[in-house]
């Protein structure tokens, strides 16, 4: 990592915002690095929105303070336009404007000379794939077509940091595939990007860090490690036989090694056990020597990573989407 | 089992406010009428004029009111569905299609016939005062404000069918229906009882278009047929059937007598077009509704030469030719509105200018020949009429969705990331409004050149008259954006901003149909300052209009309402343009 990776480019303290008795955001601290890509996640509701708007300057908070690269979001909204590409959930489409107009209303309004601004379109369009719709009406195109163009139009003025909302929402497999590439292309080419997503698998195979966030307050802050070990509690340990008649034989070697507690759940079909301990490596050594002096076969013996969508919903409690009680300032 | 559309729509329409504060609104206002006519001095009239003055100044206003109300509603009620995506759950439900043309007409139709109903405890009155019949005045007239409310529903439901956007619909249907209303009684304004001069002049010389077209439509109707056809062409709008009921059926026709029918030709064409629009809706409420291809984006610049080559020859400004970038001096923001306007790209202009001239060269033929028969201030009135219809009903068109279109479509807030001042946006989005009146009101000048050249003592007259132009230009396009940063849905933008404009055109001149009775000279006159056409007509010295003095007061109410217009315009804007 150079010098300059370690520059902060995304920072907010404390930031809280309420509506009236209503508790949208409550001290939210975040921090985020050149080239990072942050995963902001949350059920419905949570606060991300707030945060986003807030950010990108649509919004004040009642309390706390937000940077980007420096600029505070609530004092200096001319600078902060330039350092931010927003994509919101919404597209904000014309109608009988084709795509190339489009981007070009947009560069213009940020004052791009004329040559610039089509060279830039035509480097913005290649970037995402949409040089092929440039001469379509944006109000004919797909919602991946959109969120394409949505995507160019972020990053025309050429901005540091990028806040992508829900960008694969709704997109099919292949679109999806498409957007992830993207997105690491643009992290590579030195962007900073927040994206906030339901598509917890997608953004656990492209974010470096990640936010969980419920009722207005995060739950969970750090790499997806961090998170890992922050939620992981008891480990579950897979271990996997050669063959599947051994299988009555390791239970009973796991329940006279780690308790009654272990929750071993068996399958001798799969020739699998998988059983939950709060043990360390050496103990896990121990077990697998005990397995092989007994004459167990063993294939495998590893722990199950735990994946973002457990996380989520371990540090969420199991919280749906849109159930979250009202919350109310203290 | 009752429909579920109607349940829906007009139920839930009816519980909400808006749909209280109208008929709160509309009692009111004919409640304040009944009293500012109603004998306080114990004195009876007995000649009845007093009750002919309330029904008359009634009669008017609720038809004013129901071209205002009637469209508003239907108008959104099927592209709305279709942009939220409930017509394909509609149309794919277990109703039947009968059920659902049913209850789009019930729900459409529905809100305005009760509007109409509450007022009927007014319409009592008139007869309480005595001097006004109940089967020959009343209930014709009933039946008039009902057959209309019924056509204009339909007219707007089939009008929303075919739009793409709300506040599309919304401008269309009130075109058509201000353009029916009011231009349908233009050649028979022009003509009625002339037709047989203009016929004899046509045989002396037969040179030129007109009289050529006249000659042609001689020999098809015939001399006493082409003046039934203008006078079923002028009751295609339900305004001479009302000025037949409340007596009025002579005004306009120049000291000729008016045959008379035109509420029975009114009640034949609505019923007529209301069956026509019902079928052709039934037609248009199928699945089908929503098989519409996608554009490909073709552009003329990606087809070979031979192609291009033709394009070029077919098109003087081609519409699929590839537009340029936004150049450097040009405000963004206008440009955007241009491009994003259905008629505002510029081979759309062009066609819009060239009608417009064609209109204007059309009329200044008109008014050479008529001046043989008519005097010249009625030609300018022609014009000023003429111009002042273009005005109502383009400024509200193409200002009421100058910030609400762009706030409902999630646009402004990616102009809010932008770096764009609210002054360059405020400027931008009412140039490209103001430049499209111009073009268009420029065009229409070559008939005031005629008319200076027919008389020219009348420079001075003409002038004033342009000015009043201007200022009704402005004051109703800046009216119409500050109505757009008010409201947040175009629709009710759109009908907010029609309301001003047609309020301030057309309803300050019901009390002038009521001086001398209900309202005194004084009153009138202050009324009529508010009015740009009024003042126009007066300082034509049009007669009915020559005794009032408006011109000066009717410049500083102007553009003062322009200034105040200007000033919600830019306090809304910048509201808009900051952080919540």
């Amino acid at each position: 990592m150079t010098q300059s990776d370690d520059q902060v480019l995304v920072k907010t303290v404390k930031l809280t915002k309420r509506f009236g008795d209503f508790v949208a955001l409550n001290a939210l601290d975040l921090e985020l690095r050149r080239k990072q890509i942050l995963g902001f996640i949350g059920p419905n509701g949570a606060g991300k929105t707030t945060t986003i708007r807030i950010l990108v300057g649509l919004s004040r908070p009642t309390s706390g303070e937000a940077f980007v690269a420096d600029c505070d979001c609530t004092q200096d909204s001319k600078r902060l336009k330039r350092l931010i590409g927003y994509l919101p959930d919404t597209f904000g489409s014309y109608d009988n404007m084709r795509v190339r107009e489009y981007l070009d209303f947009f560069g213009a309004a940020f004052k791009m000379p004329r040559k610039r601004r089509v060279a830039r379109i035509e480097e913005v369009m290649e970037l995402t794939d949409s040089g092929w719709m440039r001469d379509r009406y944006v109000e004919t195109l797909s919602h991946g077509m959109k969120q394409k163009v949505g995507i160019a139009r972020t990053l025309l003025h050429d901005p540091p940091v990028l806040i992508l909302d829900e960008p694969a929402n709704g997109l099919d497999p292949k679109a999806r595939i498409e957007m992830r590439d993207l997105l690491l292309r643009l992290a590579d080419m030195g962007k900073t990007l927040i994206v906030t997503s339901h598509i917890l698998s997608e953004l656990s195979r492209i974010c470096d860090v990640v936010s969980i966030i419920t009722h207005g307050e995060q739950r969970a802050f750090g790499t997806l490690d961090e998170i890992n070990r922050l939620v992981s509690g008891p480990r579950l340990i897979e271990l996997t036989l050669a063959d599947g008649t051994e299988i009555e034989a390791a239970t009973r070697l796991i329940n006279e090694m780690f308790g009654p507690n272990a929750e071993v759940q068996a399958s001798a079909q799969e020739a699998q056990v998988r059983f939950t301990a709060e043990a360390d490596d050496a103990k896990l050594s121990g077990l697998l020597t005990s397995a092989v002096k007994q004459g167990l076969r063993v294939a495998q013996l590893h722990e199950v990573p735990v994946d973002l969508e457990d996380a989520f919903l371990q540090v969420t409690g199991g919280v749906a989407a849109d159930d979250s009680p009202s919350r109310k300032a203290n | 089992m009752a429909n579920p559309i109607i349940q829906r729509e007009l139920i839930g329409m009816l519980r909400t406010k808006r749909a209280q504060a109208i008929q709160v609104l509309l009692l009111s206002g004919l409640t304040a009428l009944v009293l500012a006519v109603w004998p306080t001095d114990a004195i009876a009239n007995l000649d009845g004029s007093g009750a002919a003055r309330l029904l008359s100044t009634f009669g008017y206003g609720l038809l004013v009111a129901l071209i205002l109300i009637a469209p508003a509603y239907p108008a959104v009620a099927i592209v709305r569905e279709r942009q939220q995506g409930t017509l394909v759950l509609l149309l794919t439900s277990g109703l039947s299609p009968g059920s659902i043309l049913v209850g789009k007409i019930v729900a459409a139709a529905g809100f305005v016939l009760l509007l109409i109903a509450l007022s009927l405890p007014v319409a009592v009155t008139c007869i309480v005062m005595g001097g006004v019949s109940l089967t020959g005045q009343l209930l014709p007239l009933y039946l008039v404000l009902g057959l209309a409310a019924i056509q204009y529903s339909m007219l707007a439901l089939l009008v929303s069918s075919y739009a793409r956007t709300g506040d599309g619909a919304m401008r269309l249907t009130y075109g058509l229906i201000l353009g029916f209303a009011v231009l349908t009684l233009v050649p028979y304004f022009l003509l009625h009882g002339k037709v047989g001069m203009l016929l004899d002049r046509g045989d002396q010389t037969g040179t030129d278009v007109i009289m050529i077209l006249f000659n042609v439509l001689q020999g098809i109707f015939g001399e006493a047929g082409l003046e039934t056809l203008l006078e079923w062409i002028r009751a295609i709008g339900p305004i001479p059937a009302v000025m037949e009921l409340t007596g009025h059926g002579e005004v306009g026709s120049q000291g000729i007598a008016a045959a008379g029918g035109a509420v029975f030709r009114f009640g034949v064409i609505a019923l007529v077009t209301t069956a026509g629009m019902i079928v052709w809706l039934s037609i248009r409420l199928r699945p089908t509704l929503l098989d519409r291809s996608r554009s490909s984006g073709v552009t003329t610049d990606d087809l070979d030469k031979r192609g291009r080559l033709i394009r070029r020859l077919q098109f003087i400004i081609d519409p699929q030719r590839r537009s340029s970038s936004i150049g450097p001096l040009t405000n963004p923001v206008m440009v955007k509105e241009f491009r994003c306007r259905a008629m505002g790209r510029s081979h759309w202009m062009a066609r819009m200018i060239g009608f417009c001239l064609i209109m204007s060269l059309v009329l200044a033929l008109f008014s050479t020949i008529a001046t043989q028969v008519l005097e010249s201030q009625f030609l300018g009135a022609i014009l000023a009429i003429f111009q002042m219809g273009l005005i109502a009903l383009l400024a509200p068109a193409l200002s009421a969705g100058l910030v609400a279109g762009e706030v409902e479509s999630g646009g402004w807030e990616l102009m809010q990331l932008t770096p764009l001042s609210p002054v360059t946006i405020v400027v931008g989005k009412l140039a490209s409004v103001f430049w499209t009146l111009s073009l268009l009101l420029v065009a229409t000048v070559p008939g005031y050149v005629v008319l200076l050249i027919i008389e020219r003592g009348v420079a001075m007259r003409v002038v004033n008259v342009l000015i009043c132009m201007v200022l009704l230009g402005v004051t109703a396009t800046l009216t119409s954006a500050a109505c757009s940063s008010i409201f947040r849905r175009t629709a009710a933008a759109t009908v907010a901003a029609y309301v001003a404009v047609v309020s301030v055109c057309v309803l300050t001149l019901l009390p002038w149909l009521g001086e001398g009775t209900m309202f005194g000279r004084p009153m009138v006159e202050k009324v009529l300052m508010v009015n740009p056409l009024a003042t126009a007509l007066s300082v034509l010295n049009v007669p009915g209009m020559s005794q009032y003095d408006l011109r000066v007061g009717n410049w500083w109410i102007m553009g003062a309402t322009s200034v105040a217009a200007l000033l919600v315009l830019t306090w809304r804007t910048w509201r808009l343009t900051r952080p919540k």
